[in-house]
């Protein structure tokens, strides 16, 4: 009898035409790790409530089939019993405590199974050595890093020992750092303590290799593939990518080799594999290639690690210099010897900057450098202590809040915060009528709007009623009502998946070439490589690092002092721009 | 600042919640009985002296945070010297052709004074006790659900996060191009407007935690063990004591003034 059993498992929401999983069938031994892929909205999310018994117990569904955890059904045991087999760590830090301090949250989860003091003690100490948070043992959670509350997610769900560990989307929330931490973490400790993982993850590229099984479902909630990370990586990968469901870089550039005529006789799954099977096909050639990837390989401590960068398609633009279009004339904002201090504590320390008409900058750096600060200064939402700014040649002393507005734009994280109006149509409309237009003015604009930025079909609707993608071009495209000539976005692909990522970045793309200068502040190094014309790095409150991308990733003690690493693409360029060019055939 | 002084290891944050709480009814239903303006006076000076020097919370600040409630504490003694049920006869002075009249005037100093005698009992609740104590002592001593205690406590944990995402709405409705409102009718719109995201997320919020929580095994029943026990000690019985010294002055001095 297998661990988990599942067996004909439908799944319906009420009021919804569809099931959102249709008669799937799955068994599970103890200690298997398995990566579960599928699109967003395709019910991953809802297997993993129906495995601890929340899905029908206190979401309510419409469940049929069997489905039976160590030989009996969730649904039909007390909480408490359920979270001794299976424990579920959640997408969103903020939203998955109820305590206030780090040893009280431990707690909560073993009061609930009823055990006694010396045996809480016991497991609450374990916990916090294993996941290394015993120094905060007595802090309180709104004092702790993202990172650091995920780990205490994963601490929480140890103390309690379940047999089974499901991973929804762990690090959808945190910084590349931080996520390949947690994974670390999470694979050494089920290691050691054998436990099964069940992962959902769209971060795949350190990940995929670590895993014995994948399961892929598809839009309409039938399993497609159940085998290997390679395996089913060779069989199905078309039908993955049609599916909307994201596909490592690796696996991408893999692709893109055999298109090319590379014929793998193994699908490489890391850069070591990758290597080795161009060596044995490329001979001579492959030399340089090879020194080339050693030098990669240094940027990161030559541990071969791959890459914790998230992920979005690639376009297929290998040489990010060749996109690279250095822009002279007068910039549109100049920023001269800029400061803040904020509560005592320097933030940003004299900064200097020029943004050019037409340029794509990326600001990054870690998280507290003042990335978002400096952006709050370029919109007026802050004062500088010193310093100036100038926009097209004004200062932003002598330019009131609203002239500002119409020359800049500035897209929040959450695009939710920025709705003021009950449709999509009065939303594009508001700066108009505020700035005094009359209907037939701006109604011409609006049709463009919805046009441009696909939201016709849902003009009638309520904001908060579209989906993320939708809410993310509405907000985008409520910036740019006035034809604003900048646009700043902080960290507008945070959060959100592989569709709408992509999704967002093509439009930025188009807007760009329109000669929009864009500001955008991102952890996505990849994103980085493949969209912007510049980098600014920022580090303690100053310019590390100001120039273009190609440049910048092949600053190696800059990346990292500054915990950056280099996106794969930029490390197969050397391989690809070899087949780009024919040198290699087998 | 808040839950520094509720951690603080003085002697009032080492009593039980429980009883503090049972203590801040009783001063409300003792006071309601009192008329005379020099009882609640002196209940209010010891008070003060109370939380300051057993709660180790700073007069300044103690004394900072109760000048909101003493201009209401004076608007009683307004309405009850403008407008009194009956004037009374003792006329002290006259300010611009108005009779200021003593009965009048000690009614609404008693009233005032009582006003604040509730605020500073409030807060010396309040700045002595830690949130997740209270709903601990609460639990284990008066019956509360745990269903309610940590529903609550899961609520707490939202405020601060909950005044970062205002201000955030804020910011954004600022680039929107809407100022500051003015007047009553602007600020109605405006709350409404602000309310709408916040109420989004926070369903969205409630929703997940109460999924989390019920993913750690909590199903809301009594059947729990408890970690740590509010307890019952010897600083409990200190605080009983005094209290029954307190009131059995007060009633003292009360009957032998003849009030």
């Amino acid at each position: 009898m297998p661990f988990l059993k599942i067996e004909e498992l439908s799944i319906r929401y009420p009021f919804q035409s569809e099931d959102v999983l249709k008669g799937i069938s799955l068994d599970l031994e103890q200690g298997e790790r398995v990566l579960i892929l599928g699109p967003s909205g395709g019910g991953k999310s809802t297997l993993a409530l129906a495995l601890n018994g929340i899905i029908p117990r206190a979401v309510e569904a419409d469940m049929k089939g069997t489905l039976l955890v160590d030989g009996s059904s969730p649904a039909e045991l007390s909480p408490s019993a359920v979270s001794r087999k299976i424990g579920i760590l959640f997408q969103d830090p903020e939203t998955q405590f109820c305590m206030v301090t780090v040893e009280e949250e431990i707690l909560f989860g073993l009061e609930n199974l009823g055990l006694t003091r010396t045996e809480m003690e016991e497991r609450l100490e374990t916990s916090l050595e294993l996941v290394g948070l015993s120094h905060v043992r007595k802090a309180q959670l709104q004092e702790l890093s993202g990172g650091m509350k995920q780990k205490l997610g994963i601490a929480c769900l140890l103390a309690m020992d379940p047999d089974v560990l499901i991973l929804d989307e762990p690090t959808a929330n945190l910084d590349p750092a931080s996520t390949q931490e947690i994974f670390q973490l999470l694979l050494s400790i089920s290691g050691r303590l054998g436990k099964t993982l069940i992962f959902i993850e769209h971060k795949l590229d350190s990940l995929l290799p670590q895993m014995e099984r994948v399961i892929v479902l598809d839009q309409l909630g039938n399993i497609m593939a159940d085998d290997g990370p390679r395996l089913v990586f060779e069989q199905y990968y078309d039908a993955i990518k049609e599916n909307g469901i994201w596909v490592p870089h690796l696996l991408q550039f893999a692709r893109l080799l055999e298109e090319k005529g590379m014929q793998w006789s193994r699908l490489p799954l890391t850069i070591e594999e990758w290597q080795e099977e161009l060596a044995m096909h490329g001979k001579e050639d492959m030399q340089e290639w090879r020194g080339a990837a050693a030098e990669a390989d240094g940027l990161n401590g030559g541990e071969g690690q791959t890459e914790t960068v998230a992920g979005h398609e690639l376009p297929w633009q290998v040489t990010a210099e060749s996109s690279f279009v250095s822009r002279e004339g007068t910039p549109i904002l100049k920023i001269r010897d800029l400061s803040f201090s904020y509560g005592g504590r320097d933030i940003l320390k004299s900064i200097s900057l020029d943004v050019r008409p037409g340029e794509f900058m990326a600001l990054v750096g870690p998280n507290g450098t003042g990335k978002t600060t400096l952006s709050q200064l370029l919109i007026g939402l802050l004062k500088p202590a010193a310093g100036d700014i100038q926009l097209n040649g004004v200062r932003y002393q002598d330019l009131k809040q609203n002239e500002l507005m119409k020359q800049a734009g500035y897209v929040f994280q959450n695009p939710e915060h920025q709705f003021v109006c009950d449709s999509v149509e009065q939303e594009l409309a508001f700066g108009y009528k505020i700035s005094g237009w009359k209907p037939e003015e701006w109604q011409p604009m609006v049709e463009e709007q919805l046009e441009k930025f696909r939201l016709r079909a849902v003009r009638e609707h309520n904001p908060f009623s579209l989906s993320q993608g939708q809410k993310r071009r509405l907000s985008v495209a409520t910036m740019l009502t006035n034809d604003q000539q900048l646009l700043i976005l902080d960290e507008p692909t945070f959060g959100q998946d592989q569709v709408n990522t992509e999704a967002l970045m093509n439009l930025l793309q188009e807007l760009n070439s329109m000669g929009k200068s864009i500001i955008m502040i991102t952890h996505d190094m990849e994103l980085v490589y493949q969209y912007a014309s510049k980098v600014v790095l920022l580090q303690e409150g100053t310019v590390a690092y100001q120039g273009e991308p190609g440049h910048f990733f092949e600053n190696h003690a800059l990346l990292k002092n500054a915990a950056i690493t280099v996106p794969l693409s930029y490390r197969l360029k050397p391989w690809l721009q070899a087949f780009k060019e024919d040198k290699v055939l087998c | 600042m808040l839950d520094r002084y509720q951690r603080n290891s003085h002697f009032l944050q080492q009593v039980n919640p429980t009883l503090k709480l049972a203590s801040l009814l009783m001063v409300i239903f003792f006071m309601v009985m009192v008329f005379d303006p020099l009882t609640p006076l002196i209940l209010l000076m010891i008070t003060i002296a109370g939380v300051s020097i057993l709660g180790g919370i700073s007069l300044r600040f103690l004394l900072m945070i109760l000048l909101p409630f003493s201009v209401f504490a004076f608007s009683f003694i307004w309405i009850n010297v403008v407008f009194p049920d009956e004037r009374g006869e003792t006329i002290l002075f006259t300010i611009g052709g108005l009779a200021v009249a003593k009965e009048n005037l000690m009614v609404g100093l008693s009233l005032g004074l009582r006003s604040l005698v509730f605020a500073s009992w409030s807060l010396l609740f309040v700045l002595t006790t830690e949130p997740t104590k209270l709903m601990l002592s609460l639990i284990q001593h008066c019956k509360l659900p745990p269903r309610f205690g940590y529903g609550m406590m899961a609520a707490y944990r939202f405020l601060p996060l909950f005044r970062q995402e205002l201000k955030q709405v804020r910011a954004a409705h600022r680039i929107r191009g809407l100022g500051e409102a003015w007047g009553l009718g602007a600020r109605l719109t405006e709350t409404k407007r602000y309310m709408i995201p916040l109420m989004a997320s926070a369903i969205r919020k409630a929703e997940r935690v109460a999924i989390a929580m019920e993913s750690k095994g909590f199903d809301g029943s009594r059947d729990r063990s408890f970690y740590y026990v509010v307890p019952w000690t010897r600083n409990d019985a200190a605080y009983a004591v005094g209290l029954g010294v307190l009131y059995g002055g007060l009633v003292l001095l009360r009957a032998q003034s003849g009030g």
